[in-house]
């Protein structure tokens, strides 16, 4: 519905650094109503030996003026704001890319305070160097070495129940007020999220040399986890290491209206935003997967769960990822017989070049099989954090799920992102799928805080691919048919389909068009708790897919079994071959 | 719209400016100064490298309790002096009946802190060699810029080892062929350049019986990684992992300057420094001073390009068209890229991301050569 806006930002400019790539978009009220109107992407500069982001995003926005006919910067100015004649009237910028922070945690006891530690740390972009507990076998002298060996950009501190017992969490306080004191040259930031009345007590310890920021105790109580507070902090501690740290964040920082935000933060925002919206499942689901990290942004019941995996990743990551998932859980994806050694040079030369994009059929295939694997990986991770009922290795009721990064957003066809997320993420029931394949989510996200109404509507105008929706029975299909399928379309026409066990069906249904559709299941499955179902869904790129597969799904362990079945698999999805 | 791509600088005659920098957390200062020439076995900056921290718990020595304040009378070294291992740091009371704190380590009084003493272990010296011959151009506290003149080849991969000397070809019947051959002296302090992958440990055996320098290969599995970086010599690898054949042009530029000394310098490649690995071969500038390789340099019409991914892995070749729409390539996916004329005379399209610039003009000759 349009609406008009008498917003004083009316061009905004919004850039997110990423390990690889430098996305920039523009938006500007256009009909009365904020539109996606331009964006450009390049190779970030971060590393040596430009060390400079802003080489990339002037780049990127040469680029743009171009097209626009309009200069986006002039003179020094790495973006002009607030001009007449040229410049954007806000501009905002967002990373996940450059040099993450260097993080020592230190806590009490591994599976409590320390474990929702790391779940904190994994809110933003860090690389965890060494962990202090008590479970720690190191004197003191050994943990102070430590500690300085790996010069740490932040130390994190937790631990300690509210007004609970204090003995342990003063000797190592005390431990790292001996390492923040003999630090040379630049002293690492101090967080403390700990228990709460030890706060003046590590005031009065860290002294005014160090930088310190303090939270709400990530666990207040031994059953209490709450993490947004120190999440929040971590996001600031971010924000000021970015524009001092390697990477020429700094200039980026000062023209931005909000400094630089963690891109998670960002998505973490359009992912809440969705979860209010009507019609959403238990919860909302972004995967991102990029060539540092992969990035799970969940709201679930309404509350915000990110997790930030930097061992995974498709290029400056591919090593790390590859050794936390397993070359088994990649060979199982592919239809050709792929040595652990194969995979791993594969990984080894990704790392090496990581801007670089599979030409060969059998390169993509290894692209796609690690990205099943490393999605499947963090999400049996995060969803440790979440506060929804397990189930094996299926998720929950999300809708919509939502694809972004290279791989899900640029693939060969809508219906491949579709399998790859289906795949990957195995979601049972009806769910809404959708692509971020212009790189909006990480935009939106940032200008969320200054003009909302922006988020709101380029959303509502396709600011996100709609892929379709898939329907994918929980259960093991015991017929050699899984469903019978009928579309009755809002035009009149009705088809009738039938879904083979062991396969996925797609029905063409192009975005903004309606149905109601009805689907028998056979005997082992049932969608919704039901072995019958009428429900009314909206198409999309990908149309709808029947997923005749069952959950989990079932792929073969022999090679040649996978050679004739996944290509009938991708087959399936694609809508033109 | 230009494109920017990565570059790998395979170049015949180039000046090569490289910084020479004290290890992270050194302290200490140049010994060189500008304009001053330098061999590659000269030392540019001496410094040393911080001691751990040792952490004394002084009350119980000094027969005090917990609470008790350390006084300053009983100090016998202060705070930044030196000490040596065994001797008294502080005493209390007087002769037999004395209680004292000695030092357990060579080091320096770091702090006196709430009972407890810390010392910092006597740092380890450290000394940077130039690894180049060259002239200093710019010294500064901590690092020094030096500049020479020659072949330049980035590589790929490298075990963290470097050495400056004579390079030669494996013989003809492969470097495992010396395999228990008595020390032979044609190979023996020589570097050896290999234009087949490094196929098991059994080279790096050979290389050490054959006191071998440093080896460059253009690739090996990346299962050898390991046992690569605990070799003591430098190990180099110009394409990657896996059995990648050694790029056209990097071969002959290596043929072309055999028997001459060369920079090998395997760093193993880190993403936030500006190091990678290279081969630098010291030339003579011929008169002119060669251009400094450039970084910013958009992909354009006539660049020499080599592709970096299957299946046209580590080939060279120019850049005849840069279509406006993407196109797709063999698995399908549709990608912005160029139409390359490969030294062949093939010409294939290929991804841009797929495209490294070797910082040669666009006009230069061919692309086989130096």
């Amino acid at each position: 519905m349009a609406t008009q806006t008498a917003t004083a930002a009316h061009s905004i400019l919004a850039a997110d650094f990423g390990s690889v790539n430098t996305r920039v978009v523009l938006l500007d009220v256009v009909g009365g109503q904020y539109r996606l109107l331009l964006r450009a992407q390049t190779l970030t500069t971060a590393a040596p030996p430009y060390a400079d982001v802003g080489v990339g995003l002037r780049r990127a926005l040469e680029q743009m003026s171009g097209i626009l006919g309009r200069l986006l910067f002039s003179g020094d100015d790495l973006v002009t704001t607030g001009q007449a004649e040229s410049g954007v009237d806000l501009f905002l910028a967002t990373a996940s890319g450059g040099k993450p922070m260097k993080a020592v945690l230190v806590g009490l006891m591994p599976d409590i305070s320390v474990a929702s530690g790391r779940r904190a740390l994994a809110s933003t972009y860090v690389e965890l160097t060494d962990t202090l507990s008590l479970a720690d076998i190191r004197n003191t002298e050994d943990q102070v070495n430590a500690i300085l060996r790996s010069q740490p950009d932040v130390i994190f501190i937790v631990g300690g129940t509210d007004y609970g017992a204090t003995e342990s969490m003063l000797s190592l306080l005390r431990t790292v007020r001996l390492a923040v004191l003999l630090a040379r040259g630049q002293k690492p930031v101090v967080l403390y999220a700990g228990n709460e009345a030890l706060r003046p007590v590590v005031k009065g310890m860290m002294g005014d040399e160090v930088s310190l920021y303090m939270a709400k105790n990530v666990r207040p109580s031994l059953q209490d986890e709450q993490l947004a507070g120190a999440q929040l902090e971590l996001a600031l501690v971010y924000g000021a290491y970015k524009s001092v740290s390697v990477g020429g964040f700094e200039e980026v920082q000062k023209a931005s209206r909000l400094g630089i935000l963690p891109t998670a933060q960002s998505y973490s925002n359009v992912v809440r935003y969705l979860g209010e919206l009507p019609g959403a499942g238990v919860g909302v689901l972004c995967v991102d997967v990029g060539s540092s990290t992969v990035t799970l942004c969940a709201s679930i019941q309404k509350e915000p769960y990110v997790s930030i995996r930097s061992d995974l990743g498709l290029g400056h990551s591919a090593v790390t990822g590859v050794r936390a998932v397993g070359a088994a859980s990649i060979q199982r994806w592919l239809t050709f017989n792929a040595s652990e050694s194969l995979i791993m040079d594969y990984a080894w030369n990704k790392t090496l070049k990581p801007s670089t994009v599979p030409q060969t059929p059998q390169d993509l295939e290894i692209e796609y099989a690690m990205t099943r694997a490393m999605i499947r990986n963090a999400v049996a991770s995060a969803r440790a954090g979440w506060p929804v009922g397990q189930r094996g290795d299926l998720l929950p009721a999300m809708r919509p799920i939502i694809g972004a990064g290279s791989v899900l957003a640029q693939s060969i066809d809508p219906g491949i992102s579709a399998l790859l997320l289906l795949d990957s993420l195995q979601p049972v029931g009806v769910s809404e799928l959708r692509l971020d394949p212009y790189g909006v989510i990480a935009a939106l996200g940032s200008i969320a805080y200054v003009e909302p109404l922006a988020v709101a509507q380029v959303l509502e105008l396709g600011g996100l691919l709609n892929l379709g929706t898939a329907f994918s029975p929980l259960g093991r299909p015991q017929a050699a048919t899984a469903m019978q399928v009928t579309v009755k379309r809002a035009n009149g026409q009705t088809t009738e389909h039938e879904v083979k066990s062991g396969t996925l069906q797609l029905v063409e249904l192009p975005t903004g068009q309606k149905a109601q559709v009805t689907i028998k299941l056979s005997r082992g499955l049932t969608l919704n708790g039901k072995s019958r179902l009428t429900l009314n869904v909206e198409g999309g790129a990908a149309g709808l897919i029947f997923d005749g597969r069952g959950r989990p799904i079932a792929v073969p362990k022999e090679v040649e079994k996978r050679a004739e079945l996944l290509p009938r698999w991708y087959t399936a999805v694609r809508s033109n071959v | 719209m230009p494109y920017y791509p990565e570059h790998t600088f395979i170049l015949g005659l180039a000046t090569i400016r490289r910084e020479r920098r004290l290890p992270p957390g050194a302290f200490g200062e140049a010994v060189v100064r500008e304009h001053q020439r330098v061999e590659a076995s000269e030392v540019v900056l001496r410094g040393s490298v911080p001691g751990r921290y040792v952490i004394l718990e002084a009350l119980g020595p000094l027969g005090l309790r917990v609470g008790d304040v350390l006084a300053d009378e009983w100090f016998q070294a202060r705070v930044g002096e030196q000490v040596k291992k065994g001797q008294v740091i502080a005493a209390r009371g007087k002769g037999r009946g004395a209680k004292t704190l000695k030092a357990p380590v060579d080091g320096i009084m770091a702090r006196i802190d709430e009972g407890q003493v810390i010392l910092q272990a006597t740092p380890q010296p450290v000394e940077v060699y130039a690894m180049c011959p060259g002239e200093i151009t710019s010294v500064r506290p901590q690092e020094v810029l030096l500049e020479t003149y020659g072949a330049l080849i980035q590589c790929a991969w490298g075990n963290g080892k470097r050495t400056y000397g004579i390079y030669k070809p494996e013989p003809p019947e492969g470097i495992e062929s010396l395999k228990g051959e008595a020390l032979l002296q044609a190979y023996r302090s020589t570097a050896i350049v290999m234009t087949r992958p490094i196929a098991s440990t059994l080279i790096f055996n050979v290389a050490f019986e054959q006191e071998i320098t440093a080896l460059i290969a253009p690739s090996m599995h990346a299962d050898l990684r390991e046992a690569a970086l605990r070799q003591p010599i430098p190990i180099i690898l110009t394409e990657g992992f896996g059995e990648q054949q050694m790029s056209e042009i990097v071969y002959n530029l290596l043929r072309d300057n055999v028997g001459r000394p060369a920079l090998i310098d395997a760093t193993e490649p880190v993403r936030w420094t500006s190091s990678r690995p290279e081969i630098i071969i010291p030339l003579p500038s011929g008169g002119q001073l060669p251009p400094v390789p450039e970084m910013d340099q958009p992909l354009v019409e006539g660049s020499i390009v080599r592709l970096t991914r299957a299946p046209y892995t580590g080939m060279t070749g120019r850049v005849r068209q840069l279509p406006d729409s993407p196109r797709a390539v063999e698995n399908g996916l549709r990608l912005a890229g160029a139409e390359v004329q490969l030294s062949s005379g093939r010409t294939v399209f290929v991804p841009l991301a797929n495209l490294e610039l070797l910082g040669r003009a666009a006009d230069a000759p061919g692309t086989g050569g130096t």
